[in-house]
């Protein structure tokens, strides 16, 4: 497939290649992620963007190996450097996670452990990758909070999660995260759950971190604004695949597929006309057990044509790095331009 | 809508000049024990227009529920004021604030938590009709609840499913009639778009303005997100721990913002149509955690560029008039470029 000979480079740290992840169902098993490609180089951006129900985190949990117990990854391979993360042991796969690849959640507060310090728990995971002394790992855990932007660390170190702030919080949990040196890192809408003044910080935390850790980072949200201001690349998710990618300038400021189109055509911008109504899109996303035939996106596209109700498009390989899956994404990106 | 006749009389007798809500000087203070107090809304006063939709817009903590809960009549002050069609709320006996309830509504964040899930959609939109208007036989019930579907964009056969049969586009529009189902002339949207995702959010956006336009409704529209306040309302509040701090009509409000904190919500805004710039984020620094209210002075000194001068630390700004109905709480209001550079040069 021409997806996957773009995503093949040799400078990447991490490549997905063909991600399917599949759930048992009433009577037939269904996959909400349906051969995701995606390649990540050190110190780069990558976007993950959809609407909920799209797979992208259900594409991240595979990833770390920690989907839900129902659900397998049902083909496909996860290559950090030499190694297919999908073929590893549950003993292997533990020492890669935090070691070799990390993730931030959404909600900081209920995944830090209430009855621990944060300190102690920053410690303990770095106690886990190293064998360091007490002392050491309480030396160390100062110095990252410090790292992440956590004032009086010194003091902090014994505080509990209740008496951070929700960034504060964040804070910690990247600085648990990034403790063991991870290549990749992967934030599933990291700043959701906080204040605009204190997602702009986070997202500027994140930023110096890539810049002096050279990590890559693979961010997912539901938020195209967050994506845009902090990505190098996007690939936009639909249906349980990717349906664009590229740029993020390109993508968002050009985009080919008529789903990405809609999206930012949808965002309720500053600068929006107040006498204008939104352009939408009309209905919502498909359920993963009820894809329509053909191309997911023809029931809400504005130029489905026949064969859109036909066949799936593929995710082809245009000019300039954009990849797209639509059957008229040629002409599209001409118009485009 | 049919409902609306009956008030038709109420609404004429009040004066059309009048705005709809009045508050005076509100407060509301929880007390925590051990002396400590929040402050969570403190000294707020507005009004709110007639048909106009209202903007509250702030972050987490900065009493914007509160304020809106207050107006509700959900919570009661701790003092102040509020006054619904020139009727005072506070005064109002159990009797008649019921009356007065079915003419203002809510509709919450969570599409999904706030619907009863072991309800129909019929059931959970019939349900203020059966409370307030227990004349009602079933075949007019039924009759209101799908003229309601239809007005909020939903099909009749969603009359039959259950929450969990809906998404959260079409929750949201649940909750959206059955706010509308007793007519009510104000309708308070707390939230209301902030957990649907981007192409719903523009559906309900689209649905919420035309519903303003085709049945006269008077919107309190409580949001963090300033991008979406600009779009809906007519006139907007910045709130920061428990009070406004800035407050005008929308094209003065951003055309011009004066307060370093509306700065701040401005530039921490993304876009995804460049990489944003640090340095404007970093104008604040980042909340403090722990409760409001203790904070002597303007109560954003703390976080302000300019608040190491001393009249920021000792005295609390109160809210002054710049230009027509514009009015900033800061000792040092300023436009955007002179802000940047007198933080740039302390």
């Amino acid at each position: 497939m021409n997806a996957q000979r773009a995503a093949s480079s040799s400078s990447a740290v991490l490549e997905v290649r063909d991600l399917a992840v599949e759930f048992p169902g009433h009577g037939a098993a269904f996959r909400p992620v349906r051969g995701v490609s995606l390649s990540l180089e050190r110190g780069q951006r990558l976007g993950l963007v959809g609407e909920s129900g799209s797979g992208k985190s259900l594409t991240a949990l595979a990833l770390m190996r920690l989907l839900p117990r129902q659900a397998r990854i049902a083909q496909g391979s996860v290559m950090l450097d030499d190694r297919d993360l999908v073929a590893l042991s549950e003993r292997e796969m533990t020492r890669m996670r935090g070691g070799r690849i990390a993730m931030v959640y959404q909600d900081p507060m209920s995944s830090l452990n209430p009855v621990q310090t944060i300190g102690h728990q920053i410690a303990e995971a770095i106690r886990a990758h190293e064998r360091v002394g007490r002392n050491e790992a309480r030396g160390r855990t100062i110095e990252l909070l410090r790292d992440v932007g956590v004032t009086h660390a010194e003091r902090r170190f014994d505080s509990y999660p209740h008496e951070f702030s929700g960034g504060m919080r964040q804070r910690a949990m990247i600085a648990m995260a990034v403790c063991g040196n991870p290549d990749v890192l992967i934030a599933d809408e990291p700043t959701t759950a906080l204040d605009m003044t204190t997602q702009a910080r986070i997202i500027d935390l994140l930023d110096s971190l890539v810049a002096e850790r050279g990590m890559a980072v693979l961010l997912i949200t539901h938020d195209l604004g967050v994506a845009g201001s902090f990505c190098d690349a996007i690939q936009v998710m639909y249906a349980g695949r990717i349906v664009e990618a590229g740029e993020a300038l390109d993508v968002f400021g050009h985009p080919v597929h008529p789903y990405t189109e809609g999206l930012v055509a949808s965002i309720c911008e500053l600068d929006r006309d107040v006498d204008k109504p939104i352009v939408t899109i009309a209905g919502q996303p498909p359920l993963p057990q009820r894809l329509p035939h053909g191309c997911p996106f023809h029931p809400r596209c504005p130029a489905a044509e026949s064969v859109c109700s036909e066949s799936e498009p593929a995710l082809l390989q245009l000019r300039g790095g954009r990849r797209a899956a639509c059957h008229f994404a040629d002409a599209r990106l001409d118009r485009t331009a | 809508m049919t409902t609306r006749v009956a008030y038709a009389d109420t609404v004429s007798g009040t004066g059309a000049s009048q705005p709809l809500v009045q508050v005076e000087d509100l407060a509301r203070h929880f007390r925590l024990g051990r002396g400590h107090v929040v402050r969570a809304v403190d000294g707020v006063s507005l009004e709110i227009q007639r048909g106009e939709t209202f903007g509250l817009v702030g972050e987490s903590g900065s009493g914007k529920s509160t304020l809106a809960r207050l107006i509700l009549r959900l919570d009661t002050p701790t003092s102040g004021h509020i006054r619904f069609a020139d009727r005072d709320l506070l005064a109002s006996s159990a009797d008649e604030l019921r009356r007065l309830r079915r003419r203002m509504q809510v509709v919450f964040q969570d599409p999904f938590t706030s619907l009863n899930r072991r309800k129909t959609v019929e059931q959970i939109i019939s349900l203020p009709l059966t409370v307030h208007e227990p004349q009602l036989d079933r075949a007019a019930k039924r009759a209101r609840v799908s003229e309601l579907l239809d007005l909020v964009g939903l099909r009749p056969e969603h009359a039959r499913a259950y929450p969990r049969q809906l998404s959260g586009g079409q929750c949201q529009r649940v909750n959206i009639a059955r706010a509308l189902a007793l007519g009510p002339e104000f309708v308070v949207l707390d939230e209301a778009v902030s957990a649907v995702d981007v192409s719903i959010q523009a559906q309900i956006l689209n649905l919420l303005r035309d519903l303003q336009r085709q049945i006269d409704l008077t919107y309190l529209f409580v949001t963090h997100d300033l991008s979406v306040v600009r779009y809906m309302a007519n006139t907007i509040a910045v709130m920061y721990l428990g009070r406004i701090v800035e407050i005008g009509p929308r094209d003065e409000l951003f055309g011009d913002p004066q307060h370093p904190y509306t700065h701040a919500l401005l530039a921490s805004i993304p876009s995804v149509e460049h990489r944003r710039v640090h340095a404007a984020s970093n104008v604040v620094q980042e909340a403090p955690a722990g409760e409001s209210g203790m904070i002597a002075g303007c109560r954003f000194h703390p976080r302000c560029p300019l608040g190491h001068r001393d009249v920021c630390r000792t005295q609390d700004p109160q809210l002054r008039e710049i230009a027509g109905g514009h009015s900033v709480a800061c000792h040092f209001p300023q436009s955007a470029e002179s802000l940047v550079a007198a933080a740039a040069s302390s």
